[in-house]
């Protein structure tokens, strides 16, 4: 492992920094002797070692998207498209899910 | 709703000590057929018909045994549709009796009680039962009406017996609009646990580029994401697995990796090392979703499970590429070293090799205060064959003036929709 494979999480915007950081490249923040947590990546899956509690994510010079408790630009209502209701035509005249290409017919093997 | 604790999801999956003393897959997704009774839409396989030299069942049992003995703890069985495999269910018990965890990823839409019951007998200890949206949306994207109404139905019968109940679910320009809505469907179900992959070019979603989100549209996703866990799931105790194709670190990172499990992070694509995939013909590669051109290492028919693990350069490419092997903004990103390029899948997918991949928040974090953004437009056709993939440019080009922020995902209209879905 090196330094840029040892992740801990900054002290002041939360985010995931590199092991050696002594101040956080995304918000300043200088990190403590006792990063309030720290967490050992392996190669591939990850092997945690923990200290304290859940943190809460603040906001930082990062540029983070808005957060979902702060309210998002992009409100539910916004993008309900309602494409959904674009399906195919169906000999009633009404809308029906488009046909299988590539599939079985209903019912087969099962 | 069924009985077993959430705190043992993805258990069998983490590593320990003694796995990275001496690395060894951890789990493995196994297509037992690829007959299947839905023509999805997005369908990276082309799952429909079966492969023309499945294995056998005894060749099956013999497959059970070598993943036994390089340490698998976990598969997950699918297809197309992995109940269509009359013999499923003894796979499935050898599987249990070697002390596997057993698990299947179905469609549901021929889940009947009986099979359940099979599926309790067996020992299988989850089904995750995909869900692509609300009725309309999840049957236009499954090719199959009436598809949905069946899925729900299974998921309350699972609810019903001992084995947890899952809901997988694409991600995709239909369904991202009902998420927060499906997430309350999710409660009434009983499920325990939800997982919400990006769809990717590949297969039959290569045919549609119109369905994929675009990479900056990230930017609205998390956000979206971390809500419906706060107000939705959490309350529920339902967990979020966002899939590895859903990238990378950001304000997020902590709080939806594997479930929101303290401490973890992404640290790089598992194929090749912690995962393996398997096609019903035996074709062995290092992640069920990789192209099978490019990562077919070998035919568990005629080689040796462990052989192929240790001399099968498309399984090693994978575990031991390092950041000199990414490119594209991957290669100097802040996260390399750790991340080395995300998934696979997604940018082999989309842009011929892995390693640069532009579906991460991080990244589209970093050039939105730039004022940039990417997106991905096709530029070449996927021929048509199982797990097969087009190839895609990538643009990057400045945020226009009169986009909505951060960046709304915008709807197809109803003509355009109507093309997508009747494409064959």
């Amino acid at each position: 492992m090196t330094s840029s494979t040892v992740l801990q999480r900054c002290v002041g915007c939360d985010l995931h920094i590199h092991g050696s950081e002594q101040v956080c490249p995304f918000c300043g923040a200088a990190q403590t002797a006792s990063p309030r947590l720290r967490s050992r990546s392996l190669r591939a899956g990850v092997l945690a070692v923990t200290v304290a509690g859940a943190l809460g994510i603040s906001a930082c010079a990062y540029g983070c998207p808005p957060l979902p408790d702060g309210g998002t630009a992009c409100g539910e209502a916004e993008v309900d498209s309602g494409v959904s209701s674009d399906l195919c035509p169906a000999e009633d005249g009404g809308l029906e899910p488009c046909p299988v290409d590539g599939g079985v017919d209903a019912g087969n093997g099962g | 709703m069924g009985a077993e604790p959430t705190a043992r999801l993805g258990a069998p999956r983490t590593a320990r000590e003694a796995d990275v003393t001496h690395p060894h897959p951890l789990y493995c997704v196994w297509e037992l057929t690829l007959a299947c009774d839905l023509g999805c839409k997005h369908c990276g396989s082309r799952a429909g018909k079966a492969r023309p030299e499945e294995l056998t069942t005894a060749q099956a049992l013999e497959v059970v045994a070598q993943l036994h003995e390089v340490g698998v703890r976990d598969v997950v069985l699918i297809g197309g549709e992995a109940y269509l495999r009359e013999d499923w269910p003894i796979i499935a018990r050898a599987l249990a009796e070697r002390g596997i965890t057993v698990n299947m990823t179905t469609g549901a839409r021929n889940l009947h009680p009986e099979r359940i019951q099979q599926a309790v007998d067996a020992g299988l200890s989850s089904i995750s039962i995909s869900l692509d949206g609300l009725e309309r949306t999840h049957d236009a994207l499954r090719g199959s009406p009436g598809a949905w109404k069946a899925a729900v139905k299974a998921a309350g019968d699972v609810a019903r017996t001992r084995l947890q109940l899952s809901v997988n679910t694409q991600l995709n320009r239909l369904s991202l609009p009902e998420l927060p809505d499906l997430a309350r469907l999710l409660v009434e179900l009983g499920a325990r646990a939800w997982q919400v992959q990006l769809t990717v070019a590949m297969g039959r979603a290569a045919d549609r580029p119109e369905l994929l989100l675009q990479p900056y549209e990230l930017l609205e996703l998390f956000p979206l994401l971390v809500r419906i866990q706060d107000e939705t799931l959490l309350p529920n105790e339902i967990r979020l697995f966002p899939a590895n194709n859903i990238g990378y670190f950001g304000p997020y990172e902590a709080r939806l990796r594997a479930g929101g499990a303290e401490g973890r992070h992404w640290s790089g694509c598992p194929a090749g090392q912690w995962a393996l995939g398997i096609e019903a013909d035996g074709t062995l590669k290092g992640c069920p979703s990789l192209p099978t051109r490019a990562y077919a290492g070998g035919n568990l028919k005629t080689e040796r499970l462990t052989e192929l693990l240790t001399r099968s350069p498309q399984l090693r490419v994978l575990r031991e590429r390092t950041r000199a092997d990414l490119w594209g903004f991957c290669a100097g990103c802040y996260y390399a070293d750790v991340c080395k390029g995300g998934c696979s899948w997604t940018a082999h997918s989309l842009l011929g090799r892995p390693g640069n991949n532009p579906y991460c928040i991080h990244r589209a974090t970093q050039l939105s205060q730039r004022g940039l953004r990417e997106r991905v437009s096709k530029v070449e056709r996927a021929p048509g064959q199982p797990f097969d993939h087009g190839r895609f440019e990538l643009i990057e080009e400045p945020i226009p003036a009169d986009a909505q922020s951060p960046t709304c995902v915008q709807p197809l209209d109803a003509e355009t929709m109507k093309k997508v879905l009747r494409k064959s």
